[in-house]
Parts: C-alpha cells; sequence; structure tokens
C-alpha cells in the first residue's frame, strides 16, 4: 500500500512515484530516488534533527554508504530536492540545516500521512485537488478559529477515519495478527501469511518466500515486511502456538 | 464554541497521555530481552543471537553469530555499550561508548562494515531505533522503519 504525504496543504509527495505535487498550481516534479528516500526518511522524522550520516546511510542503501558517498554528493542531493520544490512553486524553507547536525524538516511545516487506496494515483490525486483558490479558503477557515491544534486533531480523525475505512475496504483479511497489530492475512493468500499493512507487491514477496521454502504447513507463521524504500524484506517466522516464539530473517536483495 | 474547545482540549490531553503511557510501557521500565535474526545479503548469511539490555538511559547489546560466506566461516562475539535517549514515542537513538570484543571474534572489520551499521563497529557511533512493545514479554525492534527484530524475554 503506497501513501501520500501532504506538506502544509499545499504540496503532496508520493514517495513510491517519487513524484512532487503542487495543489496551489497543478505543478509536479519527479524527485531522484535517493532525494526522495532522503525526502521520506526526513518526513516520516519531522520531529528531529537527521544527521548526515543517518541520511547517508538511508539515502544510499547501505550501511556502509556512510563510508562511500562523498560529502558534495549529499549536499547535491539536498540541492535537488530543495530546486525541486522550487520549481513546483513551494514558497517556504522545508529542508532546513541545523548546523553542526544535520537537516530537518521546518518545524513550522504541517506534515499529514495519509495511505492511498488501491488504484488511486498520483495523477488522478491532483487533478481532483480543489483550485488554488478554493484550497486557500478552506485552508483559511480551518487555521483562523483553532489554530495549529484544531488542524493536528482535524488530521487526527481525518487519519483514523481513513484507517478504519481502509480496513473495512482493503484487501487485508479482518482477522487478527496473534503477533502485533500492523500484520493481515491478506485475500488471495494462504492463511500463514501476514503482511505488514505498508507493504508495496505481497505477490512477489510470497513467491519470493515460497522458493526459499518458507511455506506453510509447518507450525509457522510469517509476518512479513517488505516496503518501499529498500530491496529489504525482513520477516519473522513464529511458531503458532503460545508463546509464540519468533526468529528474523532479511534478504537484502531485489526480489521482484 | 467555548465547550468545543474545552472538547477538543479534553481529548488532545487523553491522547497525551495515552502516547506518555504507552512510551513510558515501552522501555521506562527496563528491556532485557533476546532476538535471533538472519541476514542474507551478497553471499554472506550471518545468523546471530542479540540480547538487548536497557534501563534508565544505558544499555549494552550483546551480538554473537556465526558468518558462513562459502566456505568461509567467522564468529561474531561483541558487547556495545550504549547510552541512548527516548526522542519521542518508541523513537530511540543509542550511542555507543565501549565495544568489547571478545576472543571468540573473529570476523573482519570489512565484512563488519559491509553488513552492519557502524554503531556495532566503531565506538562513540549512533543507531537510531523504533522499539515497540508488542506483549507483556515481547518487543518488535525496528531499523531504518523496517521491524528486524522479534525481541523475548
Amino acid at each position: 500500500m503506497s501513501r501520500k504525504i501532504t506538506i502544509d496543504g499545499e504540496i503532496v509527495f508520493f514517495p513510491e512515484e517519487r513524484k512532487l505535487c503542487s495543489v496551489v498550481n497543478n505543478l509536479e516534479v519527479t524527485v531522484f530516488s535517493t532525494g526522495a528516500r532522503c525526502l521520506e526518511y526526513l518526513l516520516d522524522n519531522s520531529e528531529r534533527t537527521v544527521s548526515q550520516k543517518e541520511l547517508t546511510e538511508i539515502g544510499w542503501l547501505g550501511e556502509n554508504s556512510v563510508q562511500t558517498v562523498a560529502q558534495a554528493t549529499y549536499y547535491q542531493c539536498l540541492v535537488d530536492l530543495r530546486r525541486c520544490l522550487k520549481e513546483i512553486k513551494y514558497g517556504q524553507n522545508l529542508i532546513v540545516t541545523i548546523r553542526g547536525q544535520g537537516v530537518r524538516i521546518n518545524p513550522e511545516a504541517n506534515i499529514v500521512f495519509e495511505l492511498l487506496t488501491p488504484g488511486e494515483q498520483p495523477a488522478k490525486e491532483v487533478s481532483d485537488l480543489p483550485l488554488a483558490e478554493e484550497k486557500n479558503t478552506l485552508k483559511r477557515n480551518i487555521t483562523l478559529p483553532y489554530g495549529r491544534l484544531g488542524i493536528a486533531l482535524f488530521s487526527a480523525l481525518t487519519i483514523v477515519f481513513f484507517a478504519l475505512y481502509m480496513l473495512s475496504t482493503s484487501e487485508y483479511k479482518h482477522s487478527q495478527s496473534p503477533m502485533a497489530d500492523n500484520y493481515r492475512q491478506a485475500e488471495g493468500f494462504p492463511d500463514c501469511y501476514y503482511f505488514n499493512t505498508n507493504n508495496i507487491d505481497n505477490a512477489s514477496t510470497v513467491s519470493f518466500l515460497k522458493k526459499k521454502g518458507y511455506e506453510c504447513g509447518k507450525d509457522q507463521n510469517f509476518y512479513i515486511s517488505h516496503f518501499s524504500v529498500a530491496p529489504r524484506l525482513t520477516f519473522f517466522s513464529c511458531s503458532t502456538t503460545a508463546p509464540i516464539k519468533c526468529e528474523a530473517v532479511t534478504y537484502i536483495e531485489d526480489i521482484s | 464554541m467555548k465547550i468545543l474547545r474545552q472538547i477538543i482540549a479534553c481529548i488532545i490531553f487523553g491522547i497525551l497521555l495515552s502516547a506518555t503511557a504507552t512510551a513510558a510501557d515501552n522501555v521506562g521500565t527496563g528491556i532485557n530481552c533476546k532476538a535471533k535474526h538472519t541476514l542474507y545479503r551478497d553471499g554472506f548469511k550471518i545468523v546471530a543471537f542479540y540480547q538487548f539490555i536497557l534501563s534508565e538511559n544505558e544499555g549494552v547489546l550483546m551480538l554473537n553469530g556465526k558468518v558462513t560466506n562459502g566456505e568461509d566461516i567467522s564468529y561474531i562475539s561483541r558487547n556495545i555499550y550504549f547510552t541512548y535517549t527516548n526522542k519521542s514515542g518508541n523513537h530511540y537513538v543509542l550511542k555507543n561508548y565501549k565495544i568489547n570484543r571478545i576472543p571468540a571474534d573473529t570476523v573482519s572489520d570489512e565484512i563488519m562494515m559491509k553488513n552492519y551499521p557502524l554503531f556495532f563497529i566503531k565506538e562513540g557511533e549512533f543507531i537510531s531505533l523504533n522499539i515497540q512493545k508488542v506483549s507483556e514479554k515481547s518487543h518488535i525492534i525496528s531499523y531504518v522503519n523496517t521491524p528486524m527484530f522479534y525481541c523475548s524475554e
């Protein structure tokens, strides 16, 4: 399930498609994959400063990338991201440098995370958005009476209702994972596989696991995480009987 | 309008209280748990056991594992001592201050660099982890947003 991240109600970032779209003027730009990973990570960690080392690890997909990625490459990545934001006419300084510590998302920015419903596309997203004037009016209406708290509460309620909606309509079955809340069984797959609700592609993941011999019928359940940000598949292989005992396995390779 | 604001304030207070309780529930009283993890990467297979002990902003990670790359076999056996801070919710940043390599630790730094974050190799390094309590005696520990360890007491 891919997601979208709305910034200040003005721009929308689709990490999986690497697209930054303005809802004010409908401009759109595709970000380099390294920049997209960095931006997604910064947004996910918008409450804090992220060090160069940490961001390099994320952007260049390797625990040893810190040694191999030149400082100039790192700074170029940030320059490219800022240029992309400028291209779609976003007027704020979204990525702030904290001297000697790293970079972070501007604390003033309002970040809202949402999951995309199956089939929902970035292009459709943008074209369906209200015109700039309507959007600005809406923003003023929300902002004036309650300020940032109101927006935060509104966003939280939206996310809760959206999550409930997703639970009732998504491909995921309703059976609760016995291991952790954010794993679900999915329609069309054997019951021993539980999928992280942030996964991108359950079909190729299951095909890969079967190829490696991780199949049902061995009193084991598999709790699978496979996201868009890294070619990394991790799953927990857990006993089906209580108390649950699990082992973790990670494959770092492109499984698609 | 005033009532509405009071209701909103109550809801927000409740959310904050719940978040605080959840965070405290995670590591606040300390963790002592073990996890087994197998990593496959570029021909390497690393089977390792991790014991996480965290309490009152200090901790130790005991790592014991076997590295196989074709015919080559080496062993990891080291204790990593660290301090940690809870940045927000389940998010913890660990900074190591001492790595004690036990004589049985025969793995080269080159192999470690290829497969582990610097936190496991060099002193003074950081690692950012998400630690989520999933049952009375178990935590899921995530690294770079990916659930990586199922850690049980």
